[in-house]
C-alpha cells in the first residue's frame, strides 16, 4: 500500500498490545466454550490472534487512506512513474517531436541516477507515445530516445534534438531521427 | 468516478450471470435460492469462461466492443435457464452471520482503501494496465503494438490475456479509469471469500470457517497485493476455486463437476504463466488420487488437463508464435548446463518460498492451520483428500522452485520481487481446503461430500 507505515512504530506497537490484551481477556472469559479437538483449538487460536492484530492492520489501512486521500488527481495519475523515481512529464516534449505512426527505440545509460528510473523509461515511453511502436534495435527504428547516454553511441542520427534539458540531477532527454 | 464504478458493477454482474449459466448447465443449483447460494463460485466460473473466450476472440481478430462483451456474457448465461426452470425455489443455506462478519468488515475497509488507491505498482502500470488499454484503445490485438519489446520482451511473452481482457472489458464500461483496477481485483477476492463461505458454511465447523475467512481478508499480503492491482490475487482465486471443485469431483465423480474444475483451471492458465504450474499440479493430484479407485477417471483427469492447457494457453502461444518474432530479453532456460550452473538456487529458492508461505506477517496463520487440519483429517482416515491436498501443494511448490532454478535474473532480485506474490495461489488453495479438511475430522470415515452440492 502506498501510504501504509513501513515500520511498526510506537503507535502500532500500542495497537498490537491492546489487541492482544483484549483478545486474551475475551479468550480467558470464554475458555469453557473452547473446542476440545486439535483443529478446533488451532482454529480458535488463529481466530484470536487474527482478531488481536486486526486493529493494527485496520490502523495501517487508515494511515494509507490518510496519504492517498490527500493526493491530488494529478498526483494519483502519476503515482507509478513517481514510485520509480521518474519524472512523469519527462517525455511530454518527445510526443511533439516523434510523429504518430513512427517507430522508436529507447536507450538509457549510466547518467541516469536511479536504476529504477532507467528501467522504467521504456514503459513510460510506451504509455506517453501510445500507439507508436517501440522496436528493440535502435538502428531499425525511425527515432531514438536517449537518456543518460550519448545518442550517437546508440544509432546514427541525422539531428539530435534536446527534448528536455538536464534538470534536478536527471540528464537531458535527447531525440534523434535515425539516418538510413 | 462513481458513474464509472457503476459501469464496473454492471460488468461484474454480467460475469456473475455468465458463470451462473455455466454452473446452471452443470446442474450445481436449482431455483433462485440455489442461484443465490453460489454467487461466489458463479462469479469465478464466469470470469474464467469469459476471459478464456475473450482471449480466443482477440486472437481471432475480434475487438470485443461493449456490445460484444455483453453478447459473450449473455451467450454464456443462457444455461442459467436450466437451473431456474427446475426444482422450484431451491434451497439457500448459510452459516451464522458472525462467521462472515469479521471478514466482511475487512473487505469493506479494503474496498474503501482501494477506492483512493492510485496505480503505483511497477508491473501494474508498466505492463498489465497498458496491455488492457491497448486492447481497449486499439480495438483488439494490434499486431504492431502488441509485438513491441515492452509487451513481448523477456518473460512477458508467456503471459496470456485473461486478466488484461477483463480489465479491457472494464474500460468498455468505465472508460479509461485506472483507479478502479484495484477494485476489479478486489471483486475476485470478494467472490473467493463468499465462495468459501457458501460452499462450506452449511456443514462446516464455524470456528474454522470464521478463522479462514478472516485470515484471508485481513492478511497483510492480501491488502498489499490488492493495492498493487496485479494478476496474482485473481490467479489465486481461480486456482483455489478449481481445487475446491476438484475435491468435489473426487467425492462425487460427476462429470459436470470436472467440467467446472476445467473451466476454472483454464481461466487460471490464461491468467499467468504460473497458472500452468498450479493447474498441472492440481490435475496430476486428481489423476493420482483417482488411480486406485478408477483408472478411467484418472485418465479423464489427465485428458482434462490437456484440454485445459489447449484452451487456456494455446491460442495465445499460437498468436505469439505467428506474430511475436524472435524472443528478446532474458528468458528462463531449462537446459542441463543452466540447471547445473544454478544448482545452488534450489535450496535458496525452496527456503525463501517456504518462508514466504509461513511468514505470519504476510499470510497470518493460514498455512499452519491447513497443516493442522491435514493432520486431523489424516487421523480421521479421510486420506484421499489429504493426499490430494498434499500432492497438489507439493507439486505446485516444486514447480515454483524449478521456475526460480531456471531464472535468467539474479536470484535474490527475482525472489525478492516475486516470491511473496507467487505463493498466493498455494496459500489460497490451502485456505479453501481447510474448512473441508476440518469438516472431515468431525465425521467418520466414509461419510460423503466435503463440498456440499447446492441442490442438496
Amino acid at each position: 500500500m502506498l501510504g501504509a507505515p513501513s515500520g511498526l512504530g510506537v503507535a502500532g506497537a500500542a495497537w498490537l498490545l491492546a489487541g492482544f490484551l483484549v483478545a486474551a481477556i475475551i479468550t480467558w472469559r470464554r475458555r469453557g466454550s473452547l473446542s476440545t479437538d486439535l483443529t478446533g483449538r488451532a482454529a480458535a487460536a488463529c481466530l484470536v490472534v487474527t482478531l488481536a492484530v486486526a486493529p493494527y492492520f485496520a490502523r495501517r489501512i487508515v494511515e494509507d487512506l490518510r496519504v492517498t486521500t490527500a493526493m491530488t488527481d494529478y498526483e494519483l495519475s502519476v503515482a507509478g512513474p513517481v514510485q520509480a523515481y521518474l519524472q512523469p512529464y519527462l517525455l511530454d516534449p518527445v510526443t511533439r517531436v516523434i510523429p504518430p505512426g513512427a517507430t522508436y527505440a529507447v536507450a538509457q545509460g549510466p547518467g541516469v541516477p536511479h536504476p529504477e528510473a532507467r528501467a522504467a523509461l521504456a514503459p513510460l515511453a510506451m504509455i506517453k507515445l501510445f500507439p507508436r511502436k517501440e522496436v528493440s534495435d535502435p538502428r531499425q527504428a525511425d527515432w531514438v530516445i536517449a537518456w543518460g547516454i550519448d545518442i550517437h553511441d546508440v544509432a546514427p542520427v541525422a539531428t539530435a534534438i534536446v527534448a528536455r534539458p538536464e534538470q534536478a540531477g536527471y540528464p537531458a532527454v535527447v531525440v534523434g531521427r535515425v539516418r538510413r | 468516478m462513481i458513474a464509472d464504478a457503476g459501469g464496473l458493477v454492471i460488468l461484474n454482474l454480467l460475469l456473475v450471470a455468465a458463470g451462473a449459466g455455466i454452473t446452471g448447465l452443470a446442474g450445481t443449483w436449482r431455483g433462485y435460492r440455489g442461484l443465490a447460494g453460489g454467487l461466489g463460485l458463479d462469479y469465478l466460473v464466469g470470469v474464467a469462461a469469459f476471459g478464456v473466450l475473450a482471449q480466443l476472440l482477440y486472437v481471432l481478430g475480434a475487438s470485443l466492443s461493449l456490445v460484444e462483451v455483453c453478447l459473450v456474457c449473455a451467450a454464456l448465461s443462457i444455461g442459467a435457464v436450466r437451473g431456474l426452470r427446475c426444482g422450484g425455489a431451491g434451497s439457500f443455506r448459510v452459516g451464522p452471520a458472525w462467521v462472515f462478519a469479521p471478514a466482511a468488515v475487512f473487505l469493506v475497509l479494503l474496498a474503501v482503501d482501494l477506492w483512493y488507491q492510485p496505480l503505483w505498482a511497477y508491473d501494474s502500470w508498466t505492463f498489465w494496465t497498458p496491455r488492457a488499454y491497448g486492447l481497449y484503445a486499439l480495438d483488439g490485438l494490434d499486431t504492431d503494438w502488441f509485438t513491441s519489446g515492452a509487451m513481448l520482451g523477456g518473460a512477458r511473452r508467456d503471459y496470456p490475456l485473461l486478466f488484461s481482457a477483463v480489465e479491457a472489458a472494464g474500460f468498455r464500461f468505465t472508460g479509461y479509469e485506472t483507479r478502479l483496477l484495484d477494485l476489479q481485483t478486489w471483486v475476485f477476492l470478494l467472490a473467493f471469500v463468499v465462495m468459501i463461505y457458501q460452499a462450506s458454511s452449511a456443514r462446516m465447523r464455524n470456528v474454522v470457517l470464521a478463522a479462514v475467512l478472516l485470515m484471508v481478508a485481513a492478511a497483510p499480503s492480501t491488502a498489499s497485493q490488492l493495492a498493487a492491482a496485479e494478476a496474482d490475487i485473481p490467479l489465486a482465486t481461480l486456482v483455489a476455486a478449481a481445487g475446491l471443485c476438484g475435491v468435489r469431483w473426487l467425492e462425487t465423480r460427476r462429470r459436470s463437476t470436472l467440467v467446472l474444475t476445467a473451466v476454472l483451471a483454464a481461466g487460471a492458465v490464461a491468467t499467468k504463466i504460473e497458472g500452468a504450474i498450479f493447474v498441472g499440479a492440481l490435475f496430476a493430484a486428481l489423476g493420482l488420487c483417482s488411480w486406485r479407485r478408477s483408472r478411467p477417471d484418472s485418465a479423464i483427469a489427465i485428458a482434462a488437463l490437456v484440454v485445459v492447457v489447449a484452451v487456456g494457453l494455446l491460442p495465445w502461444r499460437i498468436w505469439v508464435a505467428v506474430h511475436g518474432g524472435v524472443p528478446t530479453g532474458a528468458v528462463p532456460s531449462l537446459t542441463p548446463s543452466t540447471l547445473v550452473d544454478h544448482a545452488s538456487y534450489v535450496p535458496r529458492a525452496a527456503g525463501y518460498l517456504l518462508f514466504k508461505l509461513l511468514d505470519p506477517r504476510g499470510w497470518l496463520l493460514i498455512v499452519p492451520l491447513w497443516a493442522v487440519a491435514l493432520w486431523s483429517a489424516w487421523r480421521a482416515a479421510r486420506r484421499g483428500v489429504v493426499v490430494f491436498a498434499i500432492v497438489t501443494v507439493a507439486l505446485a511448490f516444486c514447480g515454483l522452485v524449478i521456475s526460480y532454478w531456471s531464472t535468467p535474473l539474479d536470484l535474490h532480485f527475482h525472489l525478492a520481487t516475486s516470491a511473496r506474490r507467487v505463493v498466493t495461489s498455494i496459500v489460497f488453495f490451502c485456505a479453501a481446503l481447510t474448512p473441508l479438511l476440518a469438516d472431515a475430522t468431525s465425521r467418520s470415515f466414509g461419510q460423503p461430500s466435503f463440498v456440499r452440492s447446492r441442490e442438496d
